[in-house]
């Protein structure tokens, strides 16, 4: 058992070692962030000064510019496509070799995953010290929301890299994932709360991302670290969060069984 | 993930006018959604339709650049892998090579453009008049020659530094955010350098102001700036040619 465990985390070390090469990616994203959340908070201030409400949607600004920093950090640290190499090693044959191994290969992704996260991880540090110098990042709420935040963002993690092995799996029958992914990429930013937050979208709209993980990934993190869920509230949407998370490896865990069957049915 | 490929492997090529598609659309999300809350007021005083047009202005003018400077762009990857020599031995100016490259045009963004401004100017319900006409015209020439001339000019590194992908990249990550927002929502400093420094100001939002018959606002107030793009796009080309011209000679003076 630890010997498995042992291998797992050999594959999350060589996959940090290799994200960290990418030397030029990573500068990408930092100063895409950090254009960003430069950019935004100036569009949130405008919106906010001109709105005749001190506190839309009963957030002071303050908290809508952490509530848009920490969604931008959150973005940067999801950032993995690691679990998209299915689709090339399906397309080049190698996924035959993958089969071969004593691993399974679900879980030899998420270790790969881990590994590429733990590098965004590591940008945290910078990412977070660049907002607090812009002065436009707060702490939690409080001392219990912070831990709470801490919680609801391992849920968030687990949620969203088993959504897209889920996705990247299809291409074990349809061989090309680009649209599922892009539609999966709209999605998370009409509907995840990122860019505009959930409590300012139209009732319609509101029941449809709650049908939807999105929200699970970025909302709720978010709003709990905002204060703006509370007690009953908060619990509740931890709750959809671990709900979220069991159901999403449960599929996974059944369509790998599907998967590794037709895989060897023809011939690998 | 918010907008942006994650992939950091190299990946099969995949339809161009996907991924720019989904620049465009949430974006309009953006306005749309902020649009039907009440309680939010405006980004500067532009209304949706307003700032849709300023996108759509700046879409207009992107669309343009990348068809006619597309191939400027690999350059740097010629330079890298030695294959650049080609162009200088052909009795024909080394540039005009490089833009007429016969491996297809990128007409994507141009594809998705031109609807996108249909449809925006008729929201903005702008009053198009001859004069309008030419100054789009002007504009979206001017735009493409002020961001083609920034594409030339990093290119032009590429004679000296070899890792000048990251250059353009981080170049064209900051203009995509800053170009969408009216400047006016912006310090001073931020909107001096967008105006001087590097002028994206000119590519949508002057322009943008004169079409929507828009009170001038911000730290530039003179109207007439919006009619300046042209001559703004003529200007940073010419100088960016100089430039171009400068780092060709450096670079068959000392052989590849």
């Amino acid at each position: 058992m630890a010997e498995t465990l042992g291998v797992y985390l050999g594959f999350a070390r060589a996959a940090l070692r290799r994200e960290a090469a990418y030397r030029v990616s990573i500068l990408i994203a930092m100063v895409g962030f950090a254009t960003k959340i430069y950019v935004l908070q100036f569009v949130w201030t405008s919106l906010y000064r001109s709105s005749g409400n001190g506190t839309p949607g009963g957030i002071a600004l303050p908290q809508m510019l952490s509530y848009m920093v920490v969604g931008q950090l959150l973005s940067l640290l999801f950032r993995s496509n690691a679990t998209n190499h299915i689709r090339i090693k399906v397309r080049d044959g190698q996924i035959a070799i993958d089969l071969m191994r004593p691993v399974s290969l679900p879980f030899s992704l998420l270790a790969d995953d881990l590994g590429a996260t733990a590098l965004n991880l590591i940008l945290m540090g910078p990412a977070v010290g660049l907002a607090l110098m812009l002065g436009i990042l707060q702490s939690p709420f409080s001392t219990f929301h912070a831990l709470a935040f801490t919680a609801s963002l391992i849920l968030a993690y687990l949620a969203q890299v088993h959504l897209h092995l889920l996705i990247s799996m299809t291409a074990f029958w349809t061989l090309e994932t680009y649209g599922l992914n892009l539609a999966m990429q709209f999605a998370t930013l009409l509907l995840s709360g990122v860019i505009v937050p959930l409590w300012f979208l139209p009732e319609g709209f509101l029941r449809v991302t709650q049908l939807l993980p999105f929200a699970a990934i970025y909302s709720t993190p978010l709003s709990i670290y905002i204060g703006r869920l509370q007690g009953p509230e908060l619990l509740e949407a931890l709750g959809l969060q671990v709900a979220w998370v069991g159901g999403l490896a449960a599929l996974v865990a059944l369509v790998w069984s599907l998967a590794a069957r037709r895989l060897v049915v023809q011939g690998g | 993930m918010e907008g942006q490929p994650a992939g950091n492997a190299p990946v099969p090529a995949e339809p161009v006018y996907l991924d720019d598609l989904r620049g465009r659309i949430p974006h309009c999300w953006h306005r749309v959604a902020l649009g039907n809350a009440p309680a939010l007021g405006s980004i500067g005083g532009w209304s949706f339709p307003e700032l849709l047009f300023l996108y759509a202005l700046w879409a207009l003018g992107h669309g343009v650049y990348a068809a006619v400077f597309g191939k400027v762009g690999q350059v740097t990857g010629h330079v890298r892998d030695g294959t650049f020599d080609r162009f200088l031995t052909r009795p024909l100016n080394p540039l005009f090579q490089v833009m007429t490259v016969p491996a297809g045009i990128t007409i994507d963004d141009l594809f998705i453009a031109i609807p996108l401004f249909a449809v925006a100017q008729r929201l903005a319900g702008v009053a198009w008049t001859i004069d309008l006409g030419l100054l789009l015209l002007g504009t979206v020439v001017g735009a493409a020659l002020i961001e083609g001339s920034v594409l030339l000019m990093v290119s032009t590194l590429s004679f000296w530094l070899i890792r000048i992908e990251a250059v353009r990249l981080l170049v064209e990550t900051v203009e995509l955010e800053f170009v969408r927002y009216p400047l006016g929502i912006f310090p001073r400093g931020a909107q001096l350098i967008f105006t001087v420094l590097l002028p994206l100001a000119f590519i949508t939002y002057f322009p943008s102001r004169v079409f929507l018959h828009r009170a001038p606002e911000g730290l530039f107030l003179m109207p007439t700036l919006g009619y300046l793009t042209p001559l703004v796009g003529s200007v940073c080309f010419t100088l960016a040619y100089l430039f171009w011209q400068h780092g060709l000679n450096r670079y068959q003076s000392t052989g590849s």
